[in-house]
């Protein structure tokens, strides 16, 4: 029988929901870990930034045979020497933020882990900025008005709930091993997305955009992509254009209810 | 209708609203998939054109045909898949003009077409060539010789001498070539540098004309398709050569014949003159070069040419496609060799092109010709 865990759903409390496995949250240090422990689960998918406890306590999880763990796309990096389509193997990026640090952190604890457990499949899926799930980038994208930075126009690749939800269940049925990017299968530029969603955009000066953003709650991370961008051969999902319109027609429905 | 839609499984329908486009199709519920398809299927019965092939026959919207007209031998436009917009440079209405630009607006804004994965946009891409057309016909009046090497299909390279100081209108001329004068116009896909991503506007511009940024994994990218490849393998040094130096080539890159090698393209050499003229440079300076590191922190240019005249010299151009060379083995010293072969070859053609330029009309640089 396949117990399946989730554990730090509380950071991605969306994505938790609608994946709808059973969730074990991180309690104070080691209270976690023991609760860990105690469960035995032999899959577990981890979707908080931090992996100390967890990888500790599963080293005493013998039946475990399955570690997914969520990261980020944003662990590239971005900027103007990143190649046009990232795989892999590619070259991350030289990190300009805390996030993109953490993400890398997190990424090389889960393949040492990896390493001293043959017997595990481990899973690092990098997903790309997911819409509708409450973020900062969902916010900013419902503005009716979104602001951009003068002359930039990035490349987006967004997933929708229900496709990173899909996606990651098709990992857990398959057993799919490695480092995955997941993202909507074909770019848009941050114009087409605003056309798509009848917003007009409203380009600002770079430090201008920064200090807005500030305001806006958008995290450094988001502020990088949205001068560059950042585009991954993706996994099988549906299209990014497809998802911004439902989006942004759930958005409407729901404003005018 | 609907009674027969509603017999048929979702995972039908979802297969049907797929062929048929609808939007948002992915997470409609099964009653909303039959409804849509009812719609346009009723609509098709009412509207559809004599000649299927007459017009596009994507739907833009729920209901709404694209309508533009419909490329060779398909029943879609070039926009909605009628050709290979990564490798085919076909107008939309197949000539350009300013009459089509109206209909090419509203596609640009209604975003109902897809760019290609390097970041192409059909209707921005037809535009420039559009307008860059007057440049390329009256301005510079390039003369284009030996287009037949220019491989019809599949991996190619196209290798080019690099100049212009300004502006790369190099870059901009030799998809042009290709696009006119070639009995099957392909894209080239010019890669250029990182400063491209850094500057304002051009950043997302040169990418929807059809340009991609010199790295490996995109030339290995365009290359993997099956596209033509557009470099200039002595990168920012040949640009910003002093007009003394003209057309002696800087030394060859080699990272366009190891991709080249990878997927067994041929490559073309491309001999071009005029570039070097447009702007001449008067000297070249590495206290400005200093500047430009400072703003631009991850540039790594060691001279900057100096030019005086705002306005580019009419100048006029000539381009000569050569015998493409395949490289065949992929180790470090056939790789130098292919590459010192196809530097040769270009220097050879340009010395005797300026030479012919110059008995033939007793001037430098072409202008009175």
């Amino acid at each position: 029988m396949q117990q399946i865990l989730v554990t730090g759903a509380k950071h991605a409390p969306a994505l938790a929901g609608a994946l709808g496995y059973r969730e074990l949250d991180e309690g104070a240090g080691l209270e976690f870990a023991r609760q860990l422990v105690d469960e035995q689960p032999s899959v577990v998918f981890h979707l908080g930034p931090k992996s100390e406890a967890l990888l500790g306590a599963l080293g005493r999880v013998d039946q475990l045979r399955h570690l997914i763990v969520r990261s980020d796309l944003a662990v590239y990096g971005t900027g103007p020497r990143m190649p046009s389509i990232l795989t892999p193997t590619s070259a991350l990026q030289p990190a300009s933020n805390s996030y993109e640090r953490s993400l890398r952190r997190l990424e090389a604890d889960v393949r040492a882990f990896a390493e001293e457990r043959p017997s595990v499949s481990v899973t690092i899926l990098r997903l790309a900025p997911i819409l509708g799930d409450d973020g900062p980038l969902s916010d900013y994208l419902a503005l009716p008005t979104i602001p951009s930075i003068l002359g930039f126009d990035p490349r987006l690749q967004l997933l929708s709930l229900d496709d990173a939800a899909a996606a990651l269940a098709g990992v857990i049925e398959q057993e799919t091993e490695g480092t995955l990017d997941i993202a909507g299968s074909v770019p848009l530029y941050l114009s087409r997305i605003a056309r798509l969603g009848g917003r007009r955009l409203r380009p600002l000066p770079e430090p201008i955009f920064r200090r807005l953003a500030s305001l806006l709650e958008l995290p450094d991370h988001l502020v990088d992509l949205l001068k560059y961008g950042r585009v991954v051969e993706p996994f099988n999902t549906a299209h990014t254009r497809d998802t911004v319109l439902d989006f942004y027609g759930t958005w409407k429905s729901s404003s005018i209810v | 209708m609907e009674e027969l839609l509603d017999r048929l499984t979702v995972r039908d329908l979802r297969a049907l609203a797929a062929t048929l486009n609808v939007a948002g199709r992915s997470r409609m519920p099964k009653a909303g998939l039959v409804d849509a398809i009812a719609e346009i299927l009723r609509d098709g019965e009412r509207t559809s054109p004599p000649d299927p092939k007459a017009t596009c026959r994507h739907l833009i919207r729920t209901g709404v045909r694209c309508g533009l007209p419909a490329a060779d031998s398909k029943d879609t436009c070039v926009l909605h898949g009628g050709t290979n917009i990564s490798d085919v440079m076909q107008p939309v209405f197949g000539r350009l003009g300013f009459d089509t630009w109206p209909a090419l607006m509203r596609h640009l804004l209604s975003a109902t077409y897809d760019n290609d994965p390097l970041g192409l946009d059909p209707v921005v891409a037809e535009m420039a060539w559009h307008l860059l057309n007057y440049l390329y016909r009256d301005y510079f009046r390039v003369e284009v010789e030996g287009i037949e090497h220019v491989p019809m299909a599949g991996p190619s390279v196209l290798a080019a001498n690099h100049g212009g100081a300004a502006l790369p209108y190099d870059g901009l001329m030799l998809p042009l070539c290709v696009a006119n004068e070639a009995q099957a116009p392909r894209r080239v896909r010019v890669v250029g540098t990182e400063i491209l991503n850094m500057l304002p506007t051009i950043s997302h511009l040169y990418r929807k004309a059809g340009a991609a940024y010199a790295t490996p994994e995109d030339a290995a990218w365009v290359l993997e398709h099956g596209h033509l490849l557009g470099v200039f393998p002595e990168g920012v040094r040949g640009f910003q050569k002093p007009a003394s130096e003209a057309y002696q080539l800087k030394e060859f890159g080699t990272g366009f014949v190891r991709v080249a090698a990878r997927y067994q393209a041929p490559i073309v050499p491309t001999a071009i003159i005029g570039s070097e003229e447009v702007h001449p440079t008067l000297f070249t300076s590495k206290g400005l070069a200093r500047v430009i590191r400072m703003v631009f922190p991850e540039q790594r240019v060691e001279e900057v040419g100096v030019w005086l005249n705002p306005i580019p010299r009419p100048v006029k151009w000539q381009v000569h496609f050569l015998a493409p060379v395949t490289p065949t083995r992929s180790d470090r010293l056939s790789i130098l060799e292919i590459s010192e072969h196809v530097q040769t070859v270009i220097q050879h053609e340009l010395d005797q092109m300026v030479e012919a330029r110059s008995s033939a009309h007793g001037a430098e640089d072409g202008l009175e010709s």
